[in-house]
């Protein structure tokens, strides 16, 4: 015991954490005020909002298998490599060779995790009547999450480059090339035409922009691959932070009025 | 090398459902020990609670199961002529109209199933019926398939969830109508209590339960991986991920323009609109049903009626060619399943006449004479998105007219009326042989 107060009253313990520990009231508050992490949550909420039979812990479990989706995927991006020559071997590799060879499998099913609890957090949200003013701003960054979750989920289904997930993004972007106007095989797209051409044709709609070719090839796979590692993780931690934060400012965890 | 214990896992697949009935048996003896304790703790407690007997009795039924098992390496299953018969009496309709009956008697008789004495049986009997039909080879074999685990694992957690908030709603609207605050706005529950600790110990329990499951779901089930890929072979049949198969069963019912992006971009505008359409701050911050009875049955239909039985249906009923198998149908059999759907108006021009396309003279002739063929298309259209929300808003739509005004009333009355195509599609399809309300193939803007 005599250790950990010598510990607590060193200089590197107190340049890293600077209050004494959570014990009395005043701790328990400086600990979440200045904490990092622990910040998102106010020093004091109501008791109904920490009953699990009211949240179920919905939101924090959503954003904990995104964090354990960052971190998994940070650990299989050491060993894939997004071609066509590569992508199925250092699957097989992944699977076969690499120690703890199970970091593709918690990779996977927290995804499948992730979508299944972001739809139940949503039907929370909706069942408590949470949706409602003030907070209907929060609720429409959730739908933006609900979809980029779908969009991730989608995205890195590809990568393992075999022939469930080829065909299966195959049939999901073909519905793109039905879209009205815009798809080539859609309706009204050819009645776009400049000079007598047609302006849509499968090498100018929307599904080539998605594929960045007329089918599932290699550049797909590199535009999928930017898109799950990249652009779409950014654009989640984004509008996550924006919905702590309006959760906060539209008044904490619903509560009735 | 497989070892010789029937009971280790993950080498001997038939022990799962064992494990999973000595998890129902545990799950039982702790409801039934606690609901005796409540009991004896609370003098006010009238009889005997019926509930510690069921729970009890389905401790013993599936510890009887576990016995039999250890003893005799079988599990108990379902007599041949009962799946044969299931597996014939089971097309995509009467799946449809099963499950949506179920959700509506479920939202009807909440009272009455979230009374403590039906609880046991409420809890019980589904997980009862799957751990039954898991005996079958071909049942256990469709849900075991990794990628397929994550739809049971979505339905029963739904379900469940569904089940505790309709409980909470159910006491608190009763509270509400003896002119009480919900449970969540009494005076103590709106007590302030410190963050550090009595949340983040919570949190980091959930954490760690999360994380537990999701080890113990990679140890048991391996990702799956199959040929490389190779755009020559197409598998038959080659399905979305299964967050999308519901969009891709939608391509029965309708044409790829609608199944694939009309719907679920109106889907996704109307949940994005939802607060702007109902946007009354009352009610709001504790679960209940009583204060937004209508709003909460068309979200709940949507949810689970629509996306939910979509999914479901997509990933476990159909086989090869997209065809319909009942749930213990061997996939091997390859069906072609014919329709006699075809489109509204060649049925009220020539009935009985099976004209599948119209012909090259009929193409050739023109706008007009295709509107003139088509009339009963844009007829119902007009009807059913113009005349039924001013027929409705004198009627039974009055109060939420009056309240949200002419721009929000009929905003949600076209998203709620779009959302009822789906199943009014549906069974047009299936019960009046009707594929298409809208035929155009000249231009290919078929509804």
């Amino acid at each position: 015991m005599r250790l950990i107060q010598r510990i607590r009253r060193s200089q590197l313990y107190r340049s890293v954490i600077r209050h004494p520990a959570p014990r009395d009231r005043r701790n328990r508050a400086a600990v979440v005020l200045t904490n990092l992490v622990l910040h998102l949550h106010a020093v004091a909420i109501s008791r109904h909002a920490v009953r699990i039979g009211y949240t179920w812990c919905l939101g924090g479990i959503a954003f904990f298998l995104m964090l354990v989706e960052t971190i998994t995927g940070v650990l299989l991006m050491f060993y894939y490599r997004p071609t066509t020559v590569h992508a199925y071997r250092d699957m097989l590799e992944l699977r076969d060779v690499v120690s703890f060879g199970m970091v593709r499998e918690i990779h996977r099913w927290g995804a499948h995790a992730m979508v299944i609890i972001v739809m139940l957090h949503m039907l929370r949200v909706f069942l408590t009547g949470s949706y409602r003013p003030p907070r209907e701003f929060n609720w429409v960054v959730g739908v933006m999450l609900l979809l980029l979750t779908l969009f991730l989920a989608f995205t890195g289904y590809l990568l393992p480059w075999d022939q469930l997930s080829m065909w299966a993004v195959t049939v999901g972007t073909n519905m793109a090339g039905a879209a009205p106007f815009i798809g080539h095989e859609g309706p009204g797209s050819a009645w776009i035409t400049a000079g007598g051409e047609p302006l849509i044709t499968s090498q100018s709609d929307v599904r080539y922009l998605l594929l960045g070719a007329s089918s599932v090839t290699e550049e797909t796979l590199n535009r999928f691959y930017v898109l799950h590692c990249i652009a779409l993780p950014l654009a989640v931690f984004a509008l996550c932070a924006l919905h702590f934060w309006r959760v906060r400012k539209d008044g904490g965890i619903s509560g009735p009025l | 090398m497989i070892d010789e214990s029937p009971l280790l896992w993950p080498q001997s697949a038939s022990a799962v459902p064992a494990w999973l009935y000595a998890v129902l048996a545990v799950f039982n003896a702790v409801a039934a020990l606690r609901t005796g304790k409540t009991w004896r703790q609370d003098p006010s407690a009238g009889r005997f609670p019926l509930a510690l007997i069921s729970f009890g009795l389905y401790a013993a039924v599936a510890a009887a199961a576990l016995g039999l098992f250890f003893f005799t390496g079988k599990l108990p299953g379902l007599p041949e002529s009962f799946k044969r018969f299931v597996d014939s009496s089971l097309n995509a309709a009467t799946v449809c109209v099963l499950w949506w009956g179920f959700l509506f008697a479920f939202l009807l008789l909440r009272r009455r199933l979230v009374s403590p004495n039906s609880r046991p049986h409420v809890l019980n009997l589904p997980a009862l019926a799957f751990l039954v039909a898991l005996s079958d080879g071909q049942f256990s074999g469709l849900v075991w398939q990794p990628d397929n685990f994550a739809i049971v694992l979505i339905v029963a957690a739904t379900l469940f969830h569904l089940y505790f908030a309709l409980s909470s709603a159910v006491r608190n609207d009763d509270r509400i109508a003896r002119g009480l605050p919900p449970l969540e706005g009494e005076k103590r529950e709106r007590e302030k209590v410190l963050v550090w600790p009595d949340l983040v110990y919570i949190e980091l329990i959930a954490m760690i339960v999360v994380m537990t499951g999701l080890l113990i779901w990679s140890l048991a089930l391996p990702a799956p991986l199959e040929a490389p890929a190779d755009p020559l072979h197409t598998p038959n049949p080659a399905k979305a991920p299964w967050y999308f198969v519901g969009l891709q069963e939608l391509l029965v019912y309708f044409d790829p323009w609608l199944a694939g992006v009309v719907i679920p971009g109106i889907l996704a505008l109307g949940l994005i609109a939802l607060p702007y359409l109902d946007p009354s701050p009352e009610g709001s911050g504790y679960y209940s049903l009583a204060s937004r009875p209508r709003v909460a049955a068309a979200f709940l239909f949507g949810f689970f009626g629509l996306w939910l039985l979509l999914i479901v249906i997509g990933v476990f009923f159909r086989g090869p060619n997209w065809a319909f198998y009942g749930p213990f149908e061997s996939r091997d059999v390859p069906k072609i399943e014919s329709t006699r759907a075809r489109p509204l108006s060649t049925w009220l021009h020539a009935p009985g006449a099976a004209s599948e396309r119209p012909s090259e003279e009929g193409r050739r002739s023109g706008t007009v004479a295709i509107l003139l063929r088509e009339w009963p298309g844009p007829a119902f259209l007009l009807a059913y998105f113009l005349i039924l929300p001013h027929a409705l808003q004198r009627g039974p739509t009055r109060a939420f007219r009056r309240r949200v005004g002419a721009v929000r009333y009929h905003a949600a009355m076209f998203l709620f009326l779009f959302m009822l195509l789906i199943p009014i599609k549906m069974l047009l399809r299936e019960a009046c042989a009707v594929n298409y309300i809208l035929y155009l193939p000249e231009w290919g803007w078929n509804i």
